[in-house]
């Protein structure tokens, strides 16, 4: 018996793989059960609750109107998701959303520019203003928290210079905007859909999206082994702030004027979704899913809160109150001794979902002669792992492909 | 190999262990072990991982009690109970670290044992004087009142070595002391420890670096699976026979080097000229296919730096560094690494992981880096990470485990695999082996030499005397930025190798 087994064995690990052997993981990937799960079932629970009291919550037009109502913040939330992920993030998106409307705003003035040209010219900014912060995070190495604050009172006040510190009232350009809908979903759900498609796309297949994890993983690991970490910040800035440009135009559309005050507050709300999804501070994690997830969450709270007669100054309150609740039951659940009851929850919810999968294929083990083959000891995983470890070949699981840790797009 | 049976004069002994045996449920840890450290020497423990070391100095310690034999500090019986022991003037310093950060370094030194008056107020003068007269006892300086935060993992040692000082000492228990050190810590530790060795105080001393043991230690007491293989007088054997002993079959460590051919052999990294402000001084050298280079030097010797500049990762400030059979100049980090130089830097959890990543994600992330296409296929990465994994060897679970999951020595196999993966052709190791067990080092050694012999061109940076002569096939021993001599493989023997570096220093 080597003193791995034996090791491993103390530890209280029932299964072993060979050294050169790979299995995989039957278990749901982590951020299933962790934070989509959860998101989830408050969007039920909430939904749940206040069309008892109110059954028109659940009618189709007031969840349309959620749902569209979201699309500002959700676009947001989607970039803000981005950096997160990259390790940084951008405070002043919300003042970018006044500025970019008020913009807007002043050019659909008489003498009016064409639409399009708007649209060009808003997309321009936000990705010009985001370019600005990506230069001097990534070459002059200032701290985007900072950095960014101080951008969020710059464009602020610009933003209610430029409107003269009243909202701009607009013509009927943008009713797409506001009216409109696509198959009967509103247009601005479907700009929000297909941007998160996009994104969560990009994400998980794309070279790019990798890089962006690798990064905000550890910069200098992915800097080392050849990953170009300043053009991925750079770019990631870059669409950050090309995303304030649907977010703003679609806000501007519904309020039918360019209001210099119209994005104060929405950075919070982006970085809350980004985080309630799964993003951390830290870098290195974050999901589309969850921030979508997250996004709906919180419009599902603004209206219960609109339909229970619940007075619209809570709703800070009530906004705060998930996100401190929501990361500190996540700090709780890291802790050492949970990651066990997770991982059978993971697991259970798995065999749930799918029957076992098959047994055929088991990894091919590497025999080392001579005396290097008695190796390390805590390369074992921990008890619940039991099955997992001596299953190889593919799962059906959906954890088969991307159960990569809190990850995924 | 001579085992030593008990001869000196008996009551010199500080430590016996007699006939004593452990188990942890249904797995015996210890089984009838004997073992006895005399005053005034040092006594090395040695074995693999797992074979029990650390559970005897718990015992010795009282911090576990032994399911029977007896085990004796000074002719007592060692009650299982660490106030006792530490009556009896047993000093253990764990293999993790007892510090509490936020308190200062004088506070650290007297843990548990602050004098406090009868109100219980703890006095902050005597504090700093009792904490001062221990740091003397082990002869070195520390500010005390810095943060013990603040302090390097070494002083962090010294600290806890400090708060082990005291008259009554009479036992010192280091677990793995060197660890976490460099090669220029761990000569002011053994300095400590030779010094209270010669005040008579009786010291074990457990570390997988052989050498030290040979330089510190006058007996070895080899443990494998739970028993003692032998206690052996160390001035009259070789390492290889305490690695036997070890391992319980026969090893040969010196690799197959290759022949003189190693010098027609094409040039695949070159160094010309290479200067860096304060750091690097007007180096030159060639690296060919199939050699292993290995690089030396000490604190200020420029050698981590040189490493950082073959591969890209560091821009000279004068000179240039050209790779391949075309002698194109390394633009970039990137661009070496998508021309086949895959670096391994020393400090793998800051500079080479990805934090709570899979193990996939961690050694796929060369491929990923520095691959071709837009779209990346999970599929191949996978199947790909699978046949790396096979190759090195890797002990893992699941591969969407976190990375955090293996061991350092299987980590450091997840580190080679992502160059292996991308079919690197010259690959540059920072300090391989700090923080592996010795298992796992021979294995990588193995490696290392399995792929010289196919033709891939390797410079290691190591401070590991004994190191460098196992894989060297030619020795670069830099000081102050400068290459002060080359060495073939056959005159690198450990002890010139360190002569050699430490001449200027
Ligand atoms: N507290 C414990 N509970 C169960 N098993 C243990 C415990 N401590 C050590 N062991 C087991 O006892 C054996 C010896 O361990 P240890 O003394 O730590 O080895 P070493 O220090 O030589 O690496 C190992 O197999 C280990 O798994
Ligand atoms: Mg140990």
């Amino acid at each position: 018996m080597s003193t791995a087994e034996r090791d491993a064995g103390a530890m209280d690990v029932t299964s072993q793989a060979p050294a050169g052997a790979v299995t995989r993981s039957r278990r749901l990937p982590k951020e299933v059960v962790r934070i989509f799960l959860p998101l989830v079932l408050a969007i039920v629970a909430i939904g749940a609750y206040t069309s008892s009291r109110d059954s028109s919550f659940v009618s189709g037009s007031n969840i349309q109107g959620i749902l569209s109502e979201s699309s500002t913040l959700g676009i947001l939330a989607l970039g803000q998701t981005l950096l997160l992920i990259a390790g940084e993030l951008d405070l002043s998106v919300g003042s970018a959303v006044s500025l970019s409307g008020v913009l807007a705003a002043k050019l659909l003035l008489p003498p009016s520019v064409p639409t399009w040209a708007i649209v060009l010219a808003v997309i321009a900014i936000g990705a010009a203003v985001g370019l600005f912060w990506g230069l001097l995070v990534t070459y002059v190495r200032v701290p985007a928290f900072i950095l960014t604050l101080g951008g969020l009172s710059l464009l602020s006040s610009a933003a209610l210079v430029i409107a003269n510190s009243t909202p701009i009232p607009i013509n009927s350009s943008f009713n797409v905007l506001a009216v409109d809908s696509w198959f009967g979903v509103r247009t601005p759900t479907v700009i929000f859909a297909l941007l998160a498609l996009l994104c969560w796309l990009g994400l998980r297949y794309t070279r790019y999206g990798r890089h962006v994890f690798a990064v905000g993983a550890n910069e200098q690991a992915a800097y080392l082994s050849g990953v170009p970490t300043r053009s991925v910040k750079l770019a990631v800035f870059v669409l950050n702030g090309a995303l304030v440009a649907p977010a703003a135009l679609i806000l501007m559309a519904r309020l039918g004027a360019g209001d210099p005050q119209m994005g104060s507050g929405l950075e919070l709300q982006a970085v809350a979704a980004a985080v309630l999804g799964g993003a951390t501070l830290l870098g290195g994690k974050g999901s589309i899913v969850g921030t979508v997830l997250a996004v709906v969450l919180l419009g599902v709270i603004s209206s219960a809160l609109i339909f229970l007669n619940i007075s619209g100054t809570w709703q800070g309150a009530v906004y705060g109150a998930v996100l401190v609740i929501a990361v500190t039951l996540s700090a709780l659940s890291d802790r050492q001794g949970s990651e066990r009851l997770w991982q059978s929850l993971r697991r259970g919810l798995a065999s749930l979902l799918h029957r076992p999968a098959n047994l055929s294929g088991a990894g091919t083990a590497f025999h080392r002669g001579g005396s290097s083959s008695a190796g390390d000891s805590s390369s074992a995983g921990d008890s619940s792992s039991a099955g997992d470890s001596s299953s190889a070949g593919d799962s059906s699981s959906p954890g088969g492909d991307s159960g990569r840790g809190g990850g995924t797009a | 190999m001579t085992v030593q049976e008990p001869t000196g004069v008996p009551d010199a002994a500080v430590l016996e262990f007699v006939d004593v045996t452990k188990r942890f449920g249904a797995q015996s840890a210890l089984s009838g072990v004997s073992m006895r450290v005399d005053a005034g020497t040092v006594h090395a423990l040695v074995g693999e991982n797992g074979a029990g070391k650390s559970t005897m100095m718990r015992i010795a310690s009282g911090a576990t009690r032994a399911d029977s034999g007896q085990v004796l500090v000074c002719g007592q019986a060692v009650e299982p109970n660490p106030r006792s022991a530490r009556a009896c003037g047993v000093r253990i310093v764990y293999q993790e670290r007892q510090i509490a950060m936020p308190l200062t370094v004088a506070e650290n030194v007297l843990l548990g044992q602050l004098p406090s008056s009868a109100l219980g107020r703890v006095s902050r003068r005597q504090v700093h004087e009792e904490a001062q007269r221990r740091l003397s006892l082990l002869g070195v300086e520390l500010d005390l009142h810095r943060p013990a935060g603040e302090l390097t993992v070494a002083e962090m040692q010294l600290v806890e070595l400090a708060r082990a000082m005291s008259e009554e000492a009479r036992l010192l228990l280091l677990d793995e002391p060197t660890a976490s050190l460099h090669a220029h810590e761990v000569e002011r530790l053994m300095l400590v420890v030779r010094r209270l060795a010669a005040q008579g105080m009786a010291v074990v001393w457990i570390s997988h670096h052989l050498q030290e043991a040979f330089e510190l230690a006058e007996r070895a007491t080899v443990l494998r699976d739970g028993r003692v293989v032998g206690t052996v007088q160390l001035d009259e054997v070789v390492p290889s026979t305490l690695l036997s002993m070890m391992f319980g079959e026969s090893v040969d460590l010196r690799r197959q080097r290759v022949d003189s051919s190693v010098a027609r052999r094409d040039v695949e990294l070159v160094a010309e000229h290479v200067s860096v402000e304060r750091v690097l001084d007007d180096v030159s050298l060639e690296l060919r296919r199939g050699e292993v280079l290995a690089l030396v030097g000490g604190v200020g010797s420029g050698t981590h730096a040189l490493a950082r500049v073959l591969a890209g990762a560091m821009r000279p400030g004068a000179g240039r560094v050209l790779l391949g059979p075309g002698r194109r100049p390394i633009r970039s980090r990137r661009d070496a690494a998508r021309r086949g130089v895959g670096f391994l830097p020393g400090d793998r959890r800051h500079d080479g992981l990805l934090a709570g990543r899979s193990v996939l994600e961690n050694l796929m992330l060369a491929q990923v880096a520095i691959g071709k296409g837009v779209i990346v296929s999970n599929r191949r990465l996978r199947n790909r990470a699978a046949e790396v994994v096979r190759s090195t060897s890797v002990k893992m679970g699941a591969d969407s485990d976190g990375i955090e999951t293996l061991s350092g020595g299987n980590q450091q196999k997840v580190m080679l695999g992502r160059w292996l993966g991308v079919g690197s052709s010259v690959l540059i190791f920072d300090e391989p082996t700090v923080g592996i067990d010795l298992a796992s080092r021979f294995e990588l050694y193995q490696q290392i030499s399995e792929l010289a012999e196919r033709g891939v061109a390797i410079a290691v940076v190591s401070e590991d005397y004994e190191e460098i002569s196992l894989i060297g096939d030619r020795v670069l021993v830099m000081r102050r930025g400068r290459i002060a001599a080359e060495l073939g493989a056959d005159e690198a023997e450990p002890a010139h190798v360190r002569e050699l570096t430490l001449a200027g220093a």
